[in-house]
């Protein structure tokens, strides 16, 4: 899948600040391979506030905090307000491939359905296939469509299709990369009709240890108008981090 | 030339003023006998050029399906089972409402049919042939058994692995939409143990409603929580007979009054094209009148101060009112209607007619103290007055005709009412007010027997006017400076502009149907406003319906094919059907025993009817599926909050209590069955009273017989398919489309499926981009004509010029205050914005003709005289615009606001800017040389 996150929304960040650190190369497969190198191995610890407004115009920001482990491979976000979903938690192991949640007004664990990965992530414009972190150079192929300016940025336009194993809910997807500091500034998503879906921006990139790390991503469903704003607002990376949270048994305690 | 017809006017009308006045006489009956056909269409969508695509198409499909003009009645207010009663009413004495057919003169039943309840006999015996296979296979895991800890387990499970376990789908309206009806029925379902004790005819009652909400779901159309009920009523007239439909509207509501009597603790409102129609005319109709009656008076009482006499405003009225009955006769001849722009004409009409009259009445007056005779007054009269009244009439005639150029009928009617009515009033004034100033004089004198009438000083001289002149005289570039600084002001509030799409926004905030129409949106998340689309094949609309339900934006999609699936969906749903219908069987009938070699066989009871207690492990097991549930339901409370779906979290906090367990009404079942004597006979008491009928009714609905358009009932094929034999596909979006971002959105992803929809919301988007591009079209337009009339009139390129600045700096001043009093731009004011150049011009002409008649040099002299008799007029004119700015149709408010800021803003750069501008840029050689010239003439 197209690289965004690891576990949730929250995640996505941890995601994209290790991803597209290098795109020096010409070619998509080299880009791409050095965006799949540059998230590996890293632990993050991050506070992101996630704003989601429906179509329909209604709005609803959450604060949450999510962990991640093993290079993307083990996440953990947990809700820490508004009080209604205050200690909800979303497990995912295995690069996505296994979610769990849990609900602290009833105690109970769920494993969530795999049908769901190319579903949205609760009311957010993200799908769980969004957030996985399968190998960008696996999942998609493509060719660079030239140079664009994004924000007065020049980036590589690549344009990708997903390969076997890549993403089924998308037919093709646009991603503008920043020639000179190799990060990913937007992303573009078709639908399988061909119709253009979705649109994330990513900005507000800070040099945190020698990484870009982008502080906003901005999803936008282009069809229904409804948008998801996250906003990291703490970050801490190459943390230690408990290895008992990123397990079922861990989620209830 | 105009000397010639000065001579002539004066001639005939002193010559011969009762045969003038007989003529206007004869003129005006003819007007008022061919004005009774007028017709009154009030929708904004009226404005539309009528072959425009959608709007030939949303004509086509009102006049091929009457459901397309539907009206929808809210009900609420008191228990459910009340708002039923009354809706049940509505139905059975909706016969009584009755309407005159104009095509043949006779009474027919005005509505056609009356949906409270769906198809419930077709829905009931196919149901699991218009369901999903997906849904199909829930069903089937569903209904497996029907005891009471069975089924709520089964609930439990289909809870768990559909919504807690897939947290997307609550985010699926379709999905959403079925958990609140479960939701609904399983904790009615649950609640029937507690009327267990109350037996017989009540209990079974109540097995029967839960046992359809358990199947087929609420068979009437409530809202979530219950609070409002709408019934639907289709018109038997579609509403391109718009004039019989509203007649129809009326009745209704007096219908709904009277079986409202009968339930005083409801509340009933109508909503739906025909009811908006209706209440949007009486409204508009009411505001014209009041707005009409309040400018005549205060016109007549500003009259009254400035002059000093009764007789001359009264007959500047009777003048008047003559130019507005020839205007109406040449509205019915021309166009037939009046539109919701055209029917202000007559105000307008009033605010700006009634300057003629000021200034000929002052010329006339002027003459008469002057000691003149009346034919040499009259002839005075003309010569000083008649033709700056006629220069000011034809530019402000032309620049509103210039409007029919933009070829935009909306701007076309528009231009062409308000252009014809000027001249019409300018003919009016300038033969019949004579005439009966003439007559007046006569019968005066010989009342006075013969002595002439003291001339009276006038009052409201504004001497402020004459100062600022002599200031302007000595330091024109501060006005300039000022003046120059306010525009920049203004011209920079006009960036902040704001435009408003809502066309409810437009409308009385307290009409009913606007009210209904919002509280459907909130309480249904559906927008009553459809989008319509027709094909000529089910396939089409087959791939339509399924590719909008997809979209967020879509609410509900009403289509034919939701009754008449595939013959291969229908196949593979056959199959699925077929075994519950058997299984259910198994639960009806009697089980036959083979006795032994000898004993006879016998028919055993099914098993649940023969248990009078279930098992007390069965008892505790019920218990903790109870908890189970209410654990469920928390969670998916707590993933629609997440997911910010109001509706289902409120659905599920209904039940649960939300922050308040103690509340829950899951919980509430539980406590009774452990605190009530012997659940286990109760729970066995209840199963009995609904299983059979649940068993039943499922097994009703597996009916595998396949559904084709013959089998159809012919009350949904009429609703669908037109006689032609297309079919209409009606699409409810779950969001106000009345907000811009929200229509372009929904109207861009209706483009990406078909490109045949139409519906109000996408009329009025269509009108906003014609009135956008066609508004700047016609105001350059009017614009350029009255450029064109100066240049004529002054034969002075200068001159023309500088009529111009005031004009254009007075329009920007009137955006600024309009912005500035925090109003926003609609497709009603937009359109009045050219109209303010025709009517703003006349002051700049007024002082540009003082300028070439005295001379620059005479600017105190010129505020004084010319200025005063302009803040007179536009003093008129802005009473007249005033009164509308008071109606209660927002739209008609905000226009009559926008043109009184605009007869403002041209008045104050007319006396303030244009001659400061004059005494510097046009040389006073010139300007004496001219001055010479015309004292000389």
């Amino acid at each position: 899948m197209l690289k965004i996150s690891t576990v949730f929304i929250g995640s996505i960040a941890t995601a994209f600040l290790l991803l597209p650190i290098a795109a020096q190369a010409q070619s998509v497969a080299d880009i791409l391979k050095k965006v799949d190198q540059s998230g590996n191995s890293v632990s993050a610890k991050m506070e992101v506030s996630q704003t989601v407004t429906t179509p329909s115009g209604d709005t609803r920001t959450f604060k949450m905090m999510s962990y991640s482990s093993g290079g993307q491979e083990k996440g953990l976000t947990e809700y820490l307000a508004p009080a209604q979903v205050r200690g909800m938690k979303i497990l995912t192991l295995n690069d996505g491939d296994d979610i769990w949640t849990y609900f602290p007004r009833t105690n109970r664990v769920r494993k969530i359905a795999s049908s769901a990965r190319n579903r949205r992530v609760q009311g957010s414009d993200f799908t769980y296939d969004d957030m996985a972190t399968g190998k960008m150079a696996e999942n998609w192929k493509g060719k660079v469509a030239g140079t664009e300016k994004i924000n007065g940025v020049t980036c590589y336009k690549l344009q990708l299709v997903p390969t076997a194993s890549g993403p089924k809910s998308y037919s093709r997807s646009t991603v503008w990369i920043d020639k000179a500091k190799n990060t990913m500034l937007r992303v573009e998503y078709y639908d399988l009709d061909g119709d253009k879906l979705k649109r994330l921006d990513i900005s507000g990139y800070k040099k945190i240890k020698g990484i870009q790390i982008p502080m906003q991503y901005t999803m936008t469903n282009l069809t229904d108008g409804g948008t998801t704003v996250m906003k990291v607002l703490k970050v801490a990376i190459n943390v230690e981090i408990d290895p008992g949270l990123f397990t079922e048994a861990g989620l209830s305690k | 030339m105009r000397a010639k017809l000065f001579n002539l006017l004066a001639r005939l009308v002193g010559g011969n003023p009762w045969l003038v006045l007989l003529a206007a006489l004869l003129l005006s009956f003819a007007a008022i006998a061919v004005s009774s056909n007028l017709k009154m269409e009030t929708r904004i969508l009226d404005l539309l050029p009528k072959g425009d695509p959608a709007a030939v198409e949303f004509d086509n499909i009102v006049r091929q399906y009457s459901s397309a003009s539907q009206i929808m009645v809210g009900v609420e207010g008191g228990s459910r089972d009340t708002k039923v009663a009354f809706a049940t009413a509505l139905k059975e004495r909706a016969g009584e409402i009755v309407f005159t057919d104009k095509t043949d003169g006779t009474s027919r039943p005005y509505i056609k049919r009356v949906d409270l309840s769906f198809d419930k006999d077709f829905i009931e015996n196919h149901a699991m042939m218009l369901s999903k296979v997906s849904d199909l296979e829930n069903l089937e895991e569903l209904f497996t058994d029907l005891g009471l800890a069975d089924l709520l387990m089964a609930y439990n499970d289909f809870f768990e692995r559909e919504y807690i376990e897939d947290t997307s789908s609550v985010t699926e309206r379709e999905k959403e939409d079925r958990a609140i009806s479960s939701l609904k029925g399983l904790v009615e379902w649950l609640e029937g143990i507690e009327k267990v004790d109350d037996g017989g005819k009540a209990l079974d009652k109540h097995a029967d409603r839960v046992t359809d909400l358990l199947t087929t779901g609420d068979r009437y159309m409530f809202s979530g929580d219950d609070s409002m009920l709408i019934v639907t009523l289709i018109p038997s007239i579609s509403m391109d007979r718009m004039e019989e439909l509203l007649a129809g509207v009326e009745s209704l509501k007096i219908l709904i009054e009277d079986i409202r009597k009968d339930f005083p603790d409801l509340e009933v409102r109508a909503a739906g094209m025909p009811v908006l129609g209706y209440e949007e005319n009486e409204a508009t109709i009411g505001d014209m009148g009041i707005s009409s009656m309040v400018s005549l008076v205060l016109i007549l009482v500003l009259f009254v101060l400035a002059f000093r006499m009764w007789t001359a405003p009264l007959l500047a009225v009777i003048n008047l009112i003559v130019g507005i009955i020839w205007t109406t006769g040449f509205i019915a001849i021309v166009f037939g209607r009046l539109n919701i722009m055209t029917m202000m004409f007559a105000v307008i009409l009033l605010g700006l007619g009634i300057d003629f009259a000021i200034h000929l009445n002052a010329a006339f007056s002027t003459a008469r103290s002057e000691g003149k005779s009346i034919p040499d007054s009259l002839a005075a009269m003309y010569r000083r007055s008649g033709s700056g009244v006629i220069t000011g009439a034809l530019t402000t005639a032309v620049a509103f005709l210039a409007l029919a150029l933009t070829g935009l009928d909306a701007f076309i009617e528009l231009g062409i009412v308000l252009g014809a009515g000027i001249l019409f009033t300018l003919v009016a004034s300038l033969t019949i007010l004579p005439a009966m100033w003439v007559v007046h004089e006569r019968i005066a004198r010989r009342l006075r027997k013969g002595k002439e009438r003291k001339s009276r000083p006038v009052r409201l001289a504004f001497p402020f006017l004459e100062a600022s002149g002599r200031a302007m005289a000595r330091r024109p570039w501060i006005f300039i400076g000022i003046m120059v600084a306010l525009t920049a002001g203004a011209l920079l509030l006009s960036r902040t502009a704001k435009f408003e799409t809502d066309m409810l926004e437009l409308e009385p905030p307290d009409m009913p149907s606007v009210t209904l129409h919002r509280d459907i949106l909130k309480k249904f998340e559906l927008h009553p406003d459809s989008t319509l689309v027709t094909t000529d094949n089910l396939e089409e609309t087959a791939a339509i319906v399924k590719k909008m339900k997809k979209n967020r934006l879509v609410g509900q999609v009403d289509a034919v094919t939701e009754f008449i699936p595939s013959p291969k969906k229908q196949k593979k749903r056959a199959r699925i059907a077929k075994r519950v219908g058997e299984h259910m069987r198994d639960y009806l009938e009697p089980k036959v025993t083979v006795g032994l070699t000898g004993v006879p066989a016998f028919a055993q009871p099914p098993e649940y009817m023969s248990i009078d207690r279930v098992d007390p492990e069965e008892v505790k097991r019920f218990a903790s599926e109870l908890d189970r549930l209410q654990m469920n339901v928390q969670e998916m409370s707590q993933l629609a909050f997440a997911s910010v779906k109001k509706r289902l979290q409120q659905a599920c906090d209904r039940l649960t209590g939300g922050d308040e367990p103690e509340f829950s009404r899951i919980l509430a079942v539980k406590k009774a069955l452990d605190e009530g004597s012997d659940p286990g006979r109760r729970m066995a008491e209840y199963q009995r009273a609904y299983i059979p009928l649940l068993a039943h009714k499922i097994e009703k609905m597996s009916d595998t017989s396949p559904i084709t358009l013959d089998t159809l009932p012919e009350s949904i094929k009429e609703r669908y398919f037109s006689v032609e034999g297309n079919n209409l596909i009606t699409i409810y979006s779950s969001v106000d489309l009345w907000k811009e971002d929200k229509m372009e959105l929904f109207n861009s992803a209706m483009a990406r499926v078909t490109d045949r929809f139409t519906g109000s919301v996408v009329l009025m988007d269509r009108l906003i981009e014609l009135v956008g591009s066609k508004g700047l079209m016609a105001t350059l337009l009017a614009l350029g004509a009255v450029f064109v009339i100066l240049l004529i009139d002054f034969r002075h390129f200068g001159y023309a010029l500088l009529g111009v600045v005031p004009l254009v700096t007075g329009f920007i001043w009137m955006i600024g205050l309009f912005i500035l009093a925090g109003r926003s731009f609609d497709v009603n004011n937009v359109m009045a914005i050219p109209l303010i150049l025709g009517i703003g011009i006349d002051d700049a002409v007024h002082v540009l003709h003082a300028i070439k008649r005295q001379g620059i040099q005479s600017a105190p002299q010129i505020l004084k005289h010319t200025g005063r008799a302009l803040v007179l007029t536009s003093l008129t004119t802005g009473i007249a615009f005033g009164s509308i700015a008071f109606a209660s149709h927002r739209g008609l408010a905000g226009m009559g606001l926008l043109l009184v800021m605009g007869v403002a803003g041209c008045l104050m750069t007319s006396l303030f800017l244009l001659p400061p501008i004059a005494r510097i840029f046009l040389k006073d050689k010139k300007s004496n040389e001219m001055s010479k010239e015309v004292r000389h003439a």
